[in-house]
């Protein structure tokens, strides 16, 4: 399967290839498509992110977007796999990373997508917390889509199994929780992506503070409560 | 049976792009109609005629074949309209008019007969390449309707 192919086979042939991760035909071949495809989406849009600020930045950004999406993937896989074990599924690990790689591969094709619209307003408005968040919206969509087509994937992967099938489902909806929250702690630790334009360009910034917080802060600033420094 | 619930029944089971998928149906449904014609000319009544016409083509291999035939890259297309302008828009930026990673105003880029000539080449790359032209074409035009825009406007600050 051509590394690229692979996006036209889970938008427009999902049935099928959910159906074939089912029955373990080609996984390694998926896989390893669905990876090179996501890293070079990811990367892409990471370095319109990075643009903001700085060449290093954008390159920086590149380089920790994907980053991000694997290391979560690296994270959570085992907990999903050893809690669909324990409710009766018989999918392997690979059945198990190849689903997830598939939500992580549609979340990058939809960040792509919105990648021309991001460049859009990187030309036109010079904002920084204004496109910190705009960003935040679209990984919030594009991870939204993602996360559906893994729930999708698992309903078709898991049927025919006998027991526990609703505990499963449950499992895969606690797992998407715990996956975001994973998430945006990792992309905290990973930050900066866009880079504040007061600072200079660090690899990584200091630890300490979280997601949620900071996300509150740029809308208090945009909204016109405070300044966040 | 009509000859159209047998096509909705293939129609059903294609899963083409549109476009593609009118043709091949419009196709079926001339060699259907042949086969009606020539069915009805043994003495079978239309609707026997139609239903050994139905049953000669096989909906579901013949469906399968089709689909896995016909197969379109649509959503590769997609995909290549978002990322071109995207990459070469990191290209002009970081990689051609300011690979120090300093700012240069696109005022400057414009007097550079070198950012005309990319400029005129990428526009019209996506012509000779990709079959969704006037997507692509849409995506260039308001890239670079914007880009010259702020230019001249002097409302970009890198």
């Amino acid at each position: 399967m051509g590394n690229l192919a692979v996006i036209e086979a889970i938008l427009r042939d999902r049935k099928n290839f959910f159906g074939e991760i089912r029955d373990g035909i080609g996984l390694a071949p998926k896989m390893r498509a669905m990876l090179l495809s996501s890293i070079a989406f990811l990367a892409l849009y990471g370095a319109v992110m990075g643009s903001t600020h700085s060449f290093w930045q954008a390159l920086s950004s590149a380089v920790k977007l994907p980053l991000l999406f694997l290391a979560t993937l690296v994270v959570c896989a085992p907990t999903l796999y050893f809690f669909n074990l324990i409710f009766g599924s018989n999918q392997s690990l690979g059945q198990n990373i190849a689903l997830m790689l598939t939500a992580i591969t549609v979340t990058a094709v939809v960040l792509l997508s919105f990648a021309p619209i991001l460049v859009f307003f990187l030309l036109t408005t010079g904002q920084y917390q204004f496109f910190k968040l705009l960003n935040v919206g679209i990984c919030a969509v594009a991870g939204l889509v993602g996360v559906m087509f893994l729930v999708q994937g698992m309903r078709i992967v898991a049927a025919g199994g006998k027991e526990g099938a609703g505990a499963r489902a449950n499992v895969v909806r606690l797992w998407i929780l715990i996956y975001a929250f994973v998430g945006s702690q990792m992309a905290w630790t990973l930050r900066p992506f866009i880079g504040a334009p007061s600072m200079k360009f660090e690899l990584f910034r200091q630890l300490g503070g979280n997601f949620y917080a900071n996300v509150f802060a740029s809308l208090g600033e945009i909204l016109g409560f405070f300044t966040v420094r | 049976m009509t000859i159209d619930d047998v096509l909705a029944q293939v129609r059903a089971r294609l899963d083409l792009e549109a476009d593609r998928e009118h043709e091949l149906l419009e196709e079926i449904r001339g060699h259907l109609q042949d086969a009606v014609d020539a069915a009805m000319a043994r003495g079978l009544d239309p609707e026997a005629a139609l239903a050994e016409a139905a049953s000669r083509f096989g909906i579901v291999a013949t469906t399968g074949e089709l689909r896995r035939a016909h197969a379109g890259w649509g959503a590769l297309d997609g995909v290549l309209a978002a990322a071109v302008p995207v990459v070469l828009a990191l290209l002009f930026r970081w990689l051609i008019f300011a690979p120090d990673g300093t700012a240069t105003g696109w005022r400057e880029a414009l007097n550079r007969p070198a950012f005309w000539v990319i400029a005129i080449i990428s526009l019209l790359a996506p012509l000779a390449r990709f079959r969704q032209r006037r997507a692509v074409l849409a995506v260039w035009a308001l890239f670079w309707g914007l880009s010259l825009a702020t230019a001249l406007g002097g409302a970009v600050r890198w």
